[in-house]
């Protein structure tokens, strides 16, 4: 899974995390480190669908948070690539 | 590094800026940035830039940079130069009774036969290995002559060409043009093809046992100055109109998609 999107989307399933933070659990996760540029890109893109929203900060980190139309996107793709990877692994052993 | 991912952050939108360079900052500050973050912000600050732009933005801006694109590309490529020289031939006696229609088709014929001995494999590998020229070197390396020879034939023509008037009716020309990556190999080679239409007009002359056609130069080998290939305006040309295309593209899959359209949400804080 390389969809920043999905990436950022997945790191925020598990609770509220500023930029820095999602980039170290993104790597942590998936094994991919995104750049800021792609960071904020997602973010950004994600802002405007309100899958995420930001969290008041007296900080310049500001946390981020999914939000339930988030949570149901990320519902909706990670069970199609479920079936994805379901059906790939089968036709492999079949293979 | 710190400082350059800071000024490549300018790239950015300004309103986006506002809204989010703070962020960045400070995740610069935490992550530290090296080439590829430097990369990484450059790409995405170009992919949000032009994502903003309107159509009549993009259009000229992917133009001119297609164009520009094309014009340098055009230099990477092995310039071809042709050489032109012009021949006349003409029956040494002209017999005013003939048909000058008849009279001409038979100088043509005649041409003809002199092209096919000049063109023969034969009489090119002459030309080919000629010390003085060493006409395709490289090729010769690796290829079979009978390759390189129907690669040279390819770059050879040979077209008649129409005279006004009266020289009309008792004179045939033609034009031998030979196009090379060498512009002065180009001018002799045509000067050795020329030369090989003379020696054959002179052993045609002498297998019929008499004075049968004059052969002249009209016109001597060219040296061309400018290549004939790349045409660097042809170049720039498809290069502008490449650039159009990935704007009109750019455009339309943008309008579908809506994803690269940016409304900033207003912050929380």
């Amino acid at each position: 899974m390389s969809d920043p999107t999905l990436l950022v989307l997945a790191s925020l399933a598990e609770g509220d995390k500023h930029g820095y933070a999602m980039m170290l659990d993104i790597e942590a996760f998936a094994g991919v480190k995104l750049g800021p540029g792609t960071l904020y890109g997602a973010i950004t893109r994600l802002e405007q669908q309100d899958w995420i929203r930001p969290l008041k900060s007296a900080d310049r980190r500001r946390p981020y948070t999914i939000t339930p139309a988030g949570r149901g996107h990320l519902q909706t793709e990670l069970a199609g690539l479920q079936q994805v990877v379901k059906t790939g692994l089968a036709r492999l052993r079949h293979a | 590094m710190n400082r350059l991912a800071k000024w490549i952050m300018r790239l950015y939108p300004a309103a986006w800026r506002a809204r989010y360079g703070d962020e960045v900052d400070a995740l610069l500050a935490d992550s530290g940035s090296d080439a590829r973050v430097v990369a990484d912000l450059l790409q995405g600050g170009i992919r949000m830039r032009i994502s903003m732009w309107s159509f009549s933005k993009l259009a000229p801006t992917l133009a001119i940079a297609g164009m520009l694109a094309g014009f340098g590309g055009s230099f990477l490529v092995t310039p071809t130069y042709r050489s032109v020289a012009t021949m006349q031939i003409t029956h040494a006696k002209i017999n005013p009774a003939d048909n000058p229609a008849n009279r001409i088709a038979n100088l043509n014929e005649t041409i003809q036969q002199m092209e096919t001995t000049v063109l023969s494999h034969t009489s090119l590998s002459l030309v080919v290995t000629d010390s003085r020229l060493e006409l395709y070197s490289d090729e010769r390396k690796t290829m079979p002559m009978e390759d390189v020879i129907q690669k040279m034939k390819r770059n050879i023509r040979i077209q008649f060409v129409s005279l006004p008037g009266r020289l009309g009716r008792q004179t045939s020309a033609f034009d031998i043009s030979f196009t090379y990556p060498d512009a002065s190999k180009a001018q002799q080679t045509v000067r050795a093809l020329m030369e090989r239409f003379d020696q054959q007009n002179q052993a045609m002359q002498a297998h019929h046992g008499g004075p049968g056609e004059v052969l002249d130069v009209l016109d001597t080998a060219s040296l061309p100055k400018l290549p004939v290939f790349p045409d660097r305006r042809s170049f720039a040309v498809a290069g502008l109109l490449a650039g159009l295309t990935m704007a009109t593209i750019t455009a339309t899959i943008r309008r579908i998609s809506r994803q690269f359209t940016m409304s900033l949400p207003s912050p929380t804080a």
